[in-house]
């Protein structure tokens, strides 16, 4: 398919969601489910009378924070645990659980450990990510081509070269998916762990909520939305750019 | 100028039915900007060999030698070029053809400069800057001999290099192994199951066996050098095609 068609489908089927919305809007009203033109209309509103993008931007900081904490304990862990059957063994278990774990259920207990503060919000943030990064980059580590392994012993390759030149490498656009995943991942317990404690983003969520706001309500959910296609999207121009070769032969780009 | 050379080379490998003896007391001795093949159906030990020679794979008994020094683990004094080329594909022509020499820690400009005058020995030019996955078969295997020979090795062992690619393209690229061999004289030892392409290729061709491995014959080709399509016609050609042929089909 060619750019211009994929485009114009993807515009045609924001526009029939669009449409929609506004119809069943139109149906139900502002204070059951607010239509798309009065969401748009009121949105200045809501950005004004709940803060809307300075909870946001500071919401976001402590996303990257966390985030980014549980990217590289994810990639350094996964590596490991690829590389070494021992940590393999010993380290399976609780990956396996924490990884089915839903991420909700979490918070009470993280609540009475952390408090309400940044260590809360960070933790959980971490802990949403950490296993997605961890498995993904797992497998690449394990799926490492023998074949270019011993291609670099035959240059006399040590076994510090053949990591950083051969295994970085082969590893780097799982890390890139699993960094994507953790992302989305990583934005949904944010979301949710702040709702519990009522500050930043979660918390304009819940007080929109409570305060039988839809207009406010949905003006944040597309907000928060657009925000994670925007990074989504920032992330694969990224792997696109610095792994072309990955890229351009696998089509694993969306 | 290298000679390289085994002595009483044994090999075993486990399997479920039992162990299975992949090379049986095998010694070949390649000298000086020789190019030697050895030849065998599939299974006979001849990569295991190769493999053995370079010090990738370690043999159980017997004694590898080069330049009368005992071979260990592999070293940049010998390049091996892959059936399936192996290139890295995070890597461009240039990076592949440069790593060797990343790893033996040659400043950038001497490396940029030695891949260069690779590149234009087998034909690339205009390629330096695609990624593998960007080039067809033949040319992947030109980046793989490229790469094997920016390390300036003494030896190049290569493992079928040709096996992986269509009869015309094949064809193409023993034309040019030989024009690069003519300019950069290296002793090779070269693995094939292709009669006419050991015939083509060396200056000997060893003929080995299989269950378990061995060298049935050391056969002197007699062809003048610089070899082309002409030769290939040659009723001596034909000649030594078909008396090898029904060697390998006695043992069969």
């Amino acid at each position: 398919m060619s750019r211009g068609k994929a485009w114009a489908l993807r515009l045609a089927g924001i526009a029939v969601f669009v449409l929609g919305w506004e119809i069943a809007g139109r149906i139900f009203g502002d204070a059951l489910f607010a239509p798309f033109s009065a969401v748009i209309a009121g949105f200045p509103a809501t950005v004004r009378d709940y803060h809307l993008f300075a909870e946001l931007a500071g919401s976001l900081r402590q996303l990257l924070l966390g985030y980014l904490l549980g990217c590289i304990v994810g990639i350094v862990l996964g590596i490991m645990m690829g590389r070494s059957a021992l940590l393999d063994g010993l380290l399976q278990p609780w990956v396996s659980m924490m990884f089915v774990t839903s991420i909700a259920s979490l918070v009470p207990l993280f609540i009475i450990t952390f408090g309400f503060g940044l260590m809360f919000r960070v933790t959980i943030v971490f802990m949403a990510a950490v296993w997605y990064v961890l498995l993904v980059t797992y497998h690449g580590a394990r799926s490492v081509s023998p074949d270019l392994l011993q291609t670099a012993r035959a240059f006399e390759s040590s076994r510090l070269q053949t990591f950083f030149k051969v295994m970085l490498p082969a590893l780097y656009p799982y890390i890139l998916v699993g960094m994507r995943i953790g992302l989305a991942h990583a934005i949904r317990a944010m979301v949710i762990a702040e709702m519990y404690v009522i500050v930043g983003f979660g918390g304009v969520v819940y007080n929109a909520g409570v305060e039988i706001s839809t207009v406010s309500l949905l003006g944040a959910l597309l907000t928060i939305m657009l925000v994670g296609v925007a990074l989504n999207e920032a992330l694969k121009w990224f792997a696109h750019r610095t792994a072309p070769w990955y890229s351009e032969r696998q089509q694993l780009s969306n | 100028m290298a000679s390289i050379e085994a002595h009483n080379v044994c090999k075993t490998y486990p399997s479920r039915d039992g162990d299975v003896v992949a090379l049986d007391n095998v010694s070949l001795k390649v000298t000086d900007s020789e190019f030697v093949s050895i030849l065998g159906p599939s299974g006979c030990g001849k990569s295991t060999l190769l493999r053995i020679l370079d010090g990738l794979t370690k043999a159980d008994s017997g004694t590898l030698l080069m330049d009368g020094r005992p071979i260990e683990r592999p070293t940049q004094e010998r390049g091996f070029v892959f059936q399936s080329f192996n290139l890295f594909p995070w890597r461009t022509v240039r990076g592949n053809i440069e790593f060797g020499m990343e790893i033996k820690g040659v400043p950038k400009s001497e490396r940029h400069s030695v891949a260069q005058r690779l590149v234009e020995l087998v034909g690339l030019t205009g390629f330096e800057r695609k990624y593998p996955h960007e080039l067809s078969g033949g040319m992947q295997q030109r980046v793989g001999i490229a790469r094997a020979l920016a390390i300036d090795p003494a030896v190049l062992l290569m493992d079928e290099p040709f096996g992986a690619l269509d009869a015309q393209t094949r064809e193409d690229m023993q034309d040019e192994l030989l024009r690069v061999w003519a300019a950069a004289r290296k002793t090779v030892l070269f693995v094939t199951h292709s009669i006419e392409e050991a015939i083509y290729l060396s200056d000997r061709v060893l003929i080995m066996t299989p269950r378990p491995g061995r060298i049935l014959a050391d056969i002197h080709v007699p062809f003048t050098r610089p070899r082309s399509e002409s030769h290939r016609t040659l009723p001596e050609f034909s000649a030594l095609r078909h008396d090898i042929h029904s060697r390998l089909k006695a043992v069969r």
